[in-house]
């Protein structure tokens, strides 16, 4: 499987190959193939769920202008909302 | 004391007013009446408190920068100058600009520009864009160290954590809150680094919540190509952001809650989309052998010899037919045989001969059965049932022709 697939993209095929499975217009070949298909689709969406790491950044300007994300925590905030 | 003219005493009057500094540099506030939008453009009113009036004019020029409709009723503040209206020696207040009184002031901007908007088709539902079903990067647009960006991250973390977040740090009220919220949405909107916004900030007076109700602000959610949920103070607040923004969020944790799927529904959606997909495999398979199971089922398959008796048996009854009918046609012709035997055996010359009669024959052997074939002299042979005689033409005695 292709590393740069996207989650959704992954989600739309297994939907996709499920539903095709389930007409079951498929010819046997096939179908033994898009079911390994199927399964190795939805270890790859339970993988991605399971090992995701959440970044959450707050972006800032540097000298130049330009935005800079660094890593944000929001208990180092101030609780005053008007800053 | 010299008298004058009505005319003199009004132009006399007008000039006094005229040269007073504080009259001609003036604000007024009070309460709208009898206004009266003159088709010529100018605006004619009175202006009232409790217990006093004065007349007012605004002309066109200035009517046309007015950011609300002055409508009977309304608090307002007049900035102008007082002057006198020769012809009717009138006083009048001489409007060079009119806002809104108080909070109701807000208020009404607020309705106006809502009607503006809206009128504009900037809340139509048609406009909306679809949110991602599910966003690899989520811009926040807030204070960063208000309530709002912690209640966001609490539940962005703990909901889905295939996103990651991105906080533009802003002012969220204020006078530089607009021009910071308009920045902010246009970095998201040039760079595109974000699949889906959250803007907002968390509850407060509507003063605090003013920003979100900037025409600016509005438009740059508006013409955001990314998708904007709003999520500004509380339930019960509805700013001009939340009517332009392609989902409103109650509060900025609903905000969170709406931008993402559900994890934990996602893991429960692979269950059951796996087992879907084994149910599938396993119909496929379960259908294939039943397919399979009705084709050698057949009897060519149960009882592949059949056809082959089946064809023996009918060999052999064609082999008997064929004899039967051989010996009946066969029986035919030997009756008819003896039949054409014994008509033979009738026609047989022999049995002639044997009664009495004789054939002659030349010494050929050619049969001579009329006289005139006879010659005097000639040899024939007379043939008897027991033998033959050679003999010669004496005489030869034709019959008269009767025939």
């Amino acid at each position: 499987m292709s590393k740069e697939m996207t989650f959704e993209q992954a989600m739309l095929e297994l939907e996709q190959i499920t539903r095709q499975l389930e007409s079951g217009e498929i010819p046997l070949d096939d179908s033994l193939q898009l079911f390994e298909k199927g399964v190795e689709l939805t270890r790859f969406c339970s993988n991605a769920l399971e090992e995701a790491e959440q970044k959450i950044a707050i972006l800032t300007q540097d000298n130049q202008g330009n935005m800079k994300a660094k890593l944000f925590s929001a208990e180092e905030g101030d609780e005053d909302e008007s800053v | 004391m010299a008298v004058i003219t009505v005319t003199e005493l009004n132009r006399y009057v007008k000039r006094m007013i005229d040269c007073d500094p504080l009259l001609g540099r003036i604000t007024v506030k009070g309460e709208l009446s009898n206004c009266k939008l003159h088709y010529s453009g100018h605006l004619y009113f009175a202006l009232k408190d409790e217990t006093s009036v004065v007349k007012g004019v605004m002309f066109k020029s200035q009517v046309s920068y007015l950011n609300f409709q002055p409508e009977n009723g309304q608090k307002v503040i007049i900035s102008g100058r007082i002057s006198v209206y020769e012809r009717d020696g009138q006083y009048q207040l001489y409007a060079d600009d009119m806002q809104p009184d108080g909070i109701g002031a807000l208020y009404l901007a607020y309705e106006q520009l809502k009607q503006k908007l809206e009128s504009e088709g900037l809340f139509d539902e048609e406009r909306k864009k679809k949110l991602p079903a599910f966003p690899r990067r989520i811009g926040v647009i807030t204070s960063p160290t208000g309530a709002a960006i912690r209640d966001i991250i609490n539940v962005l973390s703990r909901r889905y954590k295939m996103a990651d977040v991105y906080l533009y740090p802003v002012l969220v009220q204020g006078a530089e809150a607009p021009r910071e919220l308009i920045q902010a949405l246009h970095y998201f909107h040039t760079t595109g680094w974000a699949d889906v916004l959250i803007i907002g900030r968390g509850g407060g007076s509507i003063e605090d919540l003013w920003a979100f109700n900037d025409e600016g602000v509005a438009r740059a959610i508006s013409d955001c190509k990314i998708p904007v949920i709003s999520a500004v103070g509380h339930e019960t607040d509805f700013t001009i952001a939340d009517f332009v923004a392609d989902l409103r969020a109650p509060t900025p944790s609903a905000a969170a809650e709406l931008a993402v799927p559900s994890q934990v529904e996602l893991e429960e959606r692979f269950a059951v989309s796996y087992l879907r997909l084994r149910q599938a495999y396993l119909n496929g398979m379960e259908q294939r052998k039943k397919l399979l199971k009705n084709i050698t089922d057949r009897r060519i398959y149960t009882k592949p010899f059949e056809q082959i008796e089946k064809r023996q048996m009918d060999l052999d009854r064609l082999v008997q037919q064929l004899n039967r009918e051989t010996q009946q046609s066969q029986l035919l012709h030997r009756e008819r045989l003896g039949t054409l035997a014994e008509k033979l055996q009738a026609l047989s010359p022999l049995s002639v001969l044997s009664r009495g009669y004789t054939t002659t024959t030349d010494t050929s052997g050619t049969l001579i059965s009329r006289a005139e074939q006879l010659t005097q002299g000639q040899e024939i042979s007379l043939t008897y049932t027991d033998g033959t005689a050679n003999c010669t033409v004496n005489e030869i005695k034709k019959r008269e022709a009767t025939q």
